[in-house]
């Protein structure tokens, strides 16, 4: 199978880890670009936040979290753990019960056409127009993400190459595989550079080469965003992420960088500190 | 981009949507066929009207189905989950909406390009574009837009696609029922599918039937964007089920303001319904009917009350302004005291007019409308003091109303092309005695193209100035009449004895010429008269023809009238094997209806029980002979004894017919429909063969029809029984039973 790269994003993508190629004449234009990457830093926080369904179900018990760009989320757990909700709550599709769900310090749904503004986000169950074609779709959703008309078709062309749909650009969605529509899914969350893309199982479905490119692209889009990705492949948060939460049975057991929960569980691969964690049930 | 790029998109996609495209494709074809095959009393119902109301029935099912589907399968399939992820979801579902509305009116708009030639072809000069108009985009379009809203709203509402779905169904088959309650008088307000559009002319303006076509648009457009907004307001956010969601988005003020908007319209506009008054129901006492949809009222000879004034002289002078649709009018009425005390004058006026001022002997009095309103009246008092001449001014106008016991029907209203005016339409009748000498004379205005017409005496006109007629009238010892005028043509001629005025509408000049309709009345009324005596008319008679709207025709002073069908613009004679020569049109109609004269309104043959007797079936006896006569036995044979013959087979052969017990086991109203349908058959079919064997049982026809006129002289202006018909051709019921 051919592999494939993801195109470069911004040019600003790796400008704060790369700054070594800055010289003297670049250094004031990309003071200003760094400065304003940093003043426009992203951050989202959960307070004492708890979500409980109908029957009391509970989903999510008294977490707090603080989440800022630029970074690379993982959020693991099991089936059940609250993930999914956990990114409902962040993408404003669901109110706390208690808690507070706080974007730049001020609540969240009170700036929800904000977030909406600035994010990119895969459900882990999603539908598409199936009588669309993928470019048709793709320019549905800039229309409602409200992107500069004039930039359509440039952003739609790059988000098209970025997930290798190149080939797809006029096939109707119907027509596609599973791991095409998925990569749909991906380009349309990709759409208009958002500050904050929040991915649920975004690599499910998509073969071994497509995991690794696609880990690739998150991680470059992570330098200068926040990205937050639910997964339940370690080998992917192992690989990209500088953040890893850990989620079981409604409540944080971990909140730290991979590296140290192998440290803390004593193993020398994450899906083995995982799993101790796990049959642990949090306690180191 | 902005919200507008935003809902071109939502379009677009719909317009690529297999299941729009499909939806669309079978409204369009299943409409285009409705246009080929609908049938209807005028063309314009036929080729216009019918086939956007049959058509609408089925777009508002297919609408119904798409909506369901464009919100619920988004919805289930999570497509919504990342669309609403960037967009406000009540926004998306107000776009989504907005988009299959546009759907609905692209629909309409592939059906008139394809319909509006057909109609043209097959009305040629009697198509009016306004009426085509008013068919697609004012009955079918409307009931498609009203569709996607109710859907939508109740979609929201509930999010369950059997529940919006049983809902709109359900408000689908309350309009059809209430639409054939006619007893019930339901508002034509509430026919949201269909309307109440019916019998439009193709002859005349349809302007008071495109009226309710359009209020009862602007009152269920209201209504479903009510349901709609009501919808819109409980779009589920947040995770929150249906209570919590609603306090959300009433926290967004447009939209609790635009529920309120539109139920406060919707209100209004119901109960400031403009062309119906608040008449109570019709007291049906009086009232005889044939069965079949005539009626005669016998006024019972009751004391009158003791007069108090006396009429002695009435001028008026009314302008009637067809662009405005308003008539204004100033009335003098020099009245005697007759008890000479102070005391209340009453007048009668149009509902929807006022007296704008009352002046007694010159001096300007207060004048009330009272609270009552009857068969399209109100009645306005004053006090005058006790002398004993009195001379009363009175100014008055408004807009026409009509009677709302009777809410389908608008009979009375000004319009471009055609007036009709009830008498209190036309001037405040006074409640005061009408002597021999009483001088009723005036004045009436009307734009130069319109003839008028009113009963008990001919207008003369006065002079022509800026395209305006004025008219000069005058009547001794007759009530002020109402008023009719339009594009009419004339034409004099003798029958039965009579001078009679055939009046017709101008643009009808070609069928009447070419149907020789002037010679078949003529021929037919002589035939009559002669079979059975003369009409109960005196000096002369006018012969006038009514839009199709008045759905049949009528009798009142020297006025017998006929609605257009009976010069139909096609077909002439019935074609076809099982036509009915009685529910044809032409001159087949135009004949049954001259006969109804002598038999359902000079005479009323009343039904009972027990026997078919109506006066349609003595009504087709009488036009079978005078075809006969006119067109010979051979085509009289084939197009009446035939047709009765099949007909009475089929009666006969009817399962309930023969087998009576399972009648018992339906419930009461399916019983009735199915009697009903049975009933029409026989009193039309097996009625007529009955008085064929009574005619053999009488020695022939000459002797039958001489019995038949000793009948109808004896009853003038009288129901007629079947024992008095059995006993004045001196036969017994069992003589007339077609199996012996």
């Amino acid at each position: 199978m051919k592999l494939w790269q993801p195109a470069t994003e911004s040019p600003l993508a790796n400008a704060e880890s790369d700054s070594s190629f800055i010289d003297s004449r670049h250094s004031i234009v990309l003071y200003s670009l760094l400065h304003r990457i940093r003043s426009t830093t992203l951050k989202l926080e959960l307070r004492n936040v708890s979500k409980f369904y109908r029957g009391k179900k509970v989903a999510l018990s008294n977490v707090t979290l603080r989440l800022e760009s630029p970074g690379l989320v993982g959020l693991v757990g099991p089936n059940g753990a609250g993930k999914s909700t956990l990114m409902k709550l962040l993408t404003a599709n669901l109110i706390p019960s208690q808690g507070d769900v706080l974007l730049n310090d001020n609540s969240l749904i009170a700036q929800e056409k904000k977030l909406k503004a600035s994010l990119g986000y895969l459900p882990q169950e999603f539908g598409l127009f199936e009588d669309l074609t993928t470019a048709q779709f793709l320019d549905y959703m800039a229309a409602l993400k409200q992107l500069k008309s004039d930039s359509v078709r440039v952003e739609i062309d790059r988000v098209i190459e970025a997930t290798n749909l190149q080939e797809k650009r006029h096939a109707r969605i119907r027509t596609l595989s599973g791991g095409q529509k998925q990569r749909v899914g991906i380009a349309q969350a990709l759409l208009g550079d958002p500050e904050l893309m929040i991915l649920d199982e975004p690599t499910v479905g998509l073969d071994p080469a497509e995991r690794v490119a696609f880990r690739n692209l998150f991680s470059k889009n992570a330098h200068n965003k926040l990205v937050i990705l639910s997964t339940h492949i370690i080998e992917d948060v192992q690989s990209v992420c500088n953040r890893l939460l850990v989620l079981d049975k409604a409540v944080v057991l971990y909140d730290g960088t991979p590296e140290g929960l192998m440290e803390r569980q004593g193993e020398s691969s994450l899906e083995a500190a995982y799993m101790r964690l796990m049959s642990a049930g949090g306690k180191a | 981009m902005t919200e507008w790029a935003t809902l071109i998109r939502e379009i677009r996609r719909l317009l690529r949507d297999r299941y729009c495209r499909i939806a669309i494709l079978i409204a369009v074809a299943v409409s285009l066929r409705f246009c080929l095959y609908s049938n209807g009393r005028t063309a314009t119902d036929a080729y216009i009207i019918e086939p956007a109301k049959s058509a609408a029935v089925f777009s508002v099912l297919i609408f119904v189905l798409l909506t369901l589907i464009q919100f619920h399968r988004d919805f289930k399939n999570r497509t919504d989950s990342i669309i609403f992820s960037y967009v406000n979801p009540v926004h998306q579902q107000i776009r989504r909406t907005i988009g299959l509305c546009f759907l609905t009116f692209l629909t309409t708009c592939f059906i008139a390009v394809v319909a509006y030639p057909w109609a043209a072809y097959r009305l040629g000069d009697y198509l009016k574009n306004e009426d085509f108009f008013v068919a697609w985009f004012g009955i079918f379009w409307p009931a498609s837009v009203f569709a996607v809203l109710l859907t939508a709203g109740f979609y929201m509402l509930f999010r369950r696609v059997e529940v919006a779905f049983l809902f709109v169904a359900a408000l689908i088959a309350a309009a059809n029922f209430l639409q054939g309650q006619f007893t019930l008088n339901p508002s034509y307000m509430y026919f949201w599918v269909q309307t109440s559009a019916a019998n439009f002319s193709d002859v005349v303006s349809n302007t008071f039937l495109i009226d309710l076509v359009w209020w009862n648009r602007l009152f269920c457009g209201l209504v479903a964007t009510l349901i709609w907004l009501l919808g819109i307001s409980s779009v589920r956010r947040y995770g929150f089920g249906w209570f919590h969601s609603l306090a959300v988005n009433a926290k967004s003020i447009w939209i609790p303001s635009c529920v309120a908007v539109s139920a406060v319209a919707a209100y209004f506009v119901f109960v400031y319904e403009p062309y119906f008054d608040r008449s109570l129901p019709i007291n049906f006492g009086p009232v005889i009917s044939s069965g079949t949809g005539i009626a005669t009222t016998f006024q019972a000879a009751t004391k009158p009350p003791e007069p108090t004034f006396r009429l002695l002289n009435q001028t008026t002078d009314v302008q009637i302004d067809t662009k405005r649709r308003r008539v204004s009018g100033e009335a003098i009425y020099q009245l005697e005291n007759l008890k000479g005390i102070a005391q209340s004058l009453s007048f009668d006026l149009s509902t929807g007019y006022s007296i704008e001022q009352a002046k007694v002997n010159g001096v300007v009095v207060p004048i009330v409308c009272g609270d009552k309103e009857e068969m399209g009246r109100a009645t306005w008092t004053m006090q005058v003091d006790a002398v004993q001449q009195i001379e009363v001014e009175l100014q008055y106008g408004g807009r026409v109303k009509n009677n709302g016991a009777l809410s389908q029907r608008p009979t009375f209203g000004i319009s471009e092309g055609f007036v009709w005016l009830s008498p209190a339409g036309f001037a405040p009748i006074a409640k005061a005695e009408l002597g021999k000498e009483s001088k009723i004379s005036g004045s009436f205005s009307l734009p130069e193209k319109l003839f008028p017409l009113l009963t008990n005496t001919t207008p003369e006109k006065i002079a022509t100035e800026d395209g305006i007629t004025k008219w000069s009238f005058s009547l001794n010892g007759s009530r002020a009449t109402g008023v009719s005028a339009s594009d009419y043509a004339s034409t004099k001629f003798q029958a039965g004895g009579l001078d009679v005025n055939f009046v017709h509408f101008s643009k009808h000049g070609q069928e009447v010429e070419s149907m020789k309709a002037v010679e078949v009345m003529k021929a037919s009324i002589d035939y009559f008269t002669s079979a059975y005596g003369p009409l109960p008319y005196k000096d002369h008679l006018v012969m006038l023809e009514l839009p199709a709207s008045f759905s049949g025709g009528f009798a009142a002073g020297n006025t017998s009238a006929m609605d257009e069908t009976s010069f139909a613009s096609e077909g002439f004679l019935p074609q076809g094997e099982f036509a009915n020569p009685d529910g044809g049109s032409g001159i087949e109609t135009l004949v049954h209806e001259i006969a109804h004269q002598w038999w359902g309104l000079a005479t009323m043959p009343v039904p009972d029980e027990n026997s078919l007797w109506t006066a349609e079936g003595i009504t087709c006896y009488s036009t079978y002979r005078f075809m006969e006569e006119y067109y010979g036995a051979e085509y009289a044979t084939k197009t009446y004894i035939d047709v009765w013959e099949r007909g009475r087979m089929r009666y006969e052969n009817a399962f309930y017919i023969r087998n009576p017990q399972y009648l018992k086991m339906l419930s009461p109203a399916d019983a009735s429909n199915v009697l009903g349908g049975l009933r029409s058959m026989a009193i039309y079919e097996v009625m007529s063969l009955q008085l064929l064997k009574a005619e053999a049982a009488c020695g022939g026809k000459e002797a039958f029809q001489k019995k038949l006129g000793d009948l109808y002289k004896s009853r003038i202006r009288q129901p007629v029984t079947y024992a008095d018909f059995l006993a004045a051709v001196g036969l017994k019921a069992e003589d007339l039973d077609l199996a012996k």
